[in-house]
């Protein structure tokens, strides 16, 4: 029973030394999980299947290095997804790092997909001014943004072209670490344009009600959102690669919590 | 007078939002007349805020300055904020306005090679001080805590594919991932559902009192 007990006693370090390899251990030994799509994630890919090519969607990416490991897969995977379907996005942030990993992204995608910057994506950067900024951006476009991430006037960008206000958008994504429920309130509620949140895990229990009571045309969480996006799209990224290391810490912390409760219970009948 | 003009201003910027987004888009055969003003006034907003921003970074830099004048503890500190902002601000600068290869090289080197990894280094101890932090403090000691320590068991696997491998056998409803999506979507749903009634009457009612200049911050001295 005393061993038993010691069993919440162990001591920091070795709980730090046992994280580190079960997040380093993928690497090394390849490990393959099934995939469980998501009903949020499956709304998502839905959504964006069924978008008509006349519109251009707002890819809103709003994160930054802290939150790389969740969101760059989810950005890639929905960057993928919409140049396949040959779908015209213009990118901005609502953070002042955010257009640079987003811009990234989207030239090492459209590579793969053979498209131009101005004719198939274009980067708005960062654009401050959070609701009032929302507001103004539906009712005008142009007048709002004026000059994209590396200067030119919008005027000039042949994507750009014919968009003047949130009538010429079909979709709006956010990826970020929280997205922003005013996208909601200021543009689905009042234009009806379908909204994606793209999000980190420890936050995404505070999204799920705008899913159910269908003011999200998705959501995909964390990096699981973005492995699952990659199944549905058919090839394995980074979202893949991490979701393993983080299957073995979530299973080892399970691990250690049940340990804990163990060596409780024994101290306990012990007193 | 000041304390007026600023209660005054405030209070009709607030009404002019209110007033724009509760009357229809139509009124008889008239247009909402404050519609044509939102991107006026939206684009105002956007320069105001950028100026914030301005004046946050002043502040920062006038707080730093008085902690190395006054070697306060820590103060070596805030020279490699200085150090770091002003070679940032020059990186960036040069390789926005002249993008030669050495431009590049320098931007490349402090935000890639530097302030990226930083980033991630931080963020990334999270995960170890979770799982410390759940080791040590998910304990059963009561009938509520044993539903949360279950659920949050249940959700943890649930949510990565590891928990579908551990449960593929069971028939479909006993699997994990669809136990933590009922979890999420049902339990959680309405539990933050209620939260967020909380919130927002708490969000009206603060509201209220920064528009009406109520909030005793708001007195200008």
């Amino acid at each position: 029973m005393r061993l038993l007990a010691k069993l919440q006693e162990i001591p920091y370090r070795v709980v730090y030394l046992l994280v580190l390899v079960a997040i380093v251990l993928p690497f090394v030994i390849e490990l393959k999980l099934p995939v469980f799509v998501s009903n949020e994630t499956l709304m998502a890919y839905n959504t964006i299947e069924q978008l008509p090519d006349t519109q251009i969607v707002i890819f809103v990416s709003s994160w930054d290095a802290g939150i790389k490991g969740e969101l760059w897969p989810q950005t890639e995977a929905l960057m993928r997804h919409l140049m396949q379907r040959g779908i015209k996005f213009a990118i901005m942030s609502q953070i002042a790092q955010g257009a640079s990993f987003a811009e990234e992204i989207a030239e090492r995608v459209a590579k793969l997909y053979n498209k131009k910057y101005g004719v198939d994506w274009c980067n708005w950067g960062f654009l401050t001014g959070d609701a009032a900024m929302i507001q103004a951006l539906a009712k005008n476009i142009p007048k709002t943004v004026q000059k994209d991430f590396r200067g030119t006037p919008l005027t000039d960008i042949p994507m750009m072209q014919g968009i003047e206000d949130i009538s010429d958008v079909s979709l709006i994504i956010d990826i970020d670490y929280g997205p922003r429920p005013e996208w909601i309130s200021f543009v689905h509620g009042p234009y009806g344009t379908p909204i994606i949140f793209g999000c980190a895990s420890i936050v995404s229990s505070t999204l799920f009600p705008y899913i159910d009571s269908g003011q999200l045309a998705g959501l995909l969480v964390g990096v699981r959102g973005a492995t699952e996006y990659e199944s549905l799209l058919g090839y394995r990224g980074m979202g893949h690669k991490l979701i393993i290391p983080q299957s073995l810490a979530h299973l080892l912390i399970v691990i250690l919590v049940l340990l804990g409760n163990i060596g409780y219970l024994a101290a306990r009948k012990l007193q | 007078m000041r304390g007026f003009i600023i209660k005054l201003l405030t209070f009709l910027a607030g009404l002019f939002y209110f007033l724009e987004f509760i009357l229809p888009a139509k009124i008889g055969r008239y247009n909402n007349p404050l519609t044509p003003y939102i991107q006026p006034v939206g684009e105002f907003l956007i320069v105001f805020w950028g100026f914030a921003i301005g004046v946050g970074a002043l502040s920062l830099m006038v707080s730093h300055y008085r902690k190395i004048k006054l070697k306060r503890p820590g103060w070596a500190y805030s020279i490699v904020f200085f150090i770091s902002m002003i070679a940032m601000m020059i990186a960036v600068y040069l390789n926005s306005t002249h993008p030669t290869p050495k431009a590049r090289f320098m931007y490349e080197l402090l935000f890639t090679h530097m302030y990226m990894p930083l980033g991630a280094t931080i963020f990334s101890l999270l995960a170890l001080f979770m799982a410390s932090a759940a080791y040590r403090g998910m304990k059963i000691r009561t009938l509520e805590g044993a539903v949360m320590v279950l659920s949050a068991i249940i959700v943890m696997l649930g949510q990565v594919p590891i928990g579908l491998w551990l449960t593929h056998r069971l028939p479909a409803k006993a699997q994990l991932p669809r136990i933590s999506a009922w979890i999420l979507n049902v339990a959680n749903t309405a539990a933050y559902r209620a939260v967020i009634f909380g919130i927002a009457v708490g969000a009206i009612a603060m509201a209220i009192r920064v528009w009406l200049s109520l909030e005793k911050e708001m007195e200008v001295k």
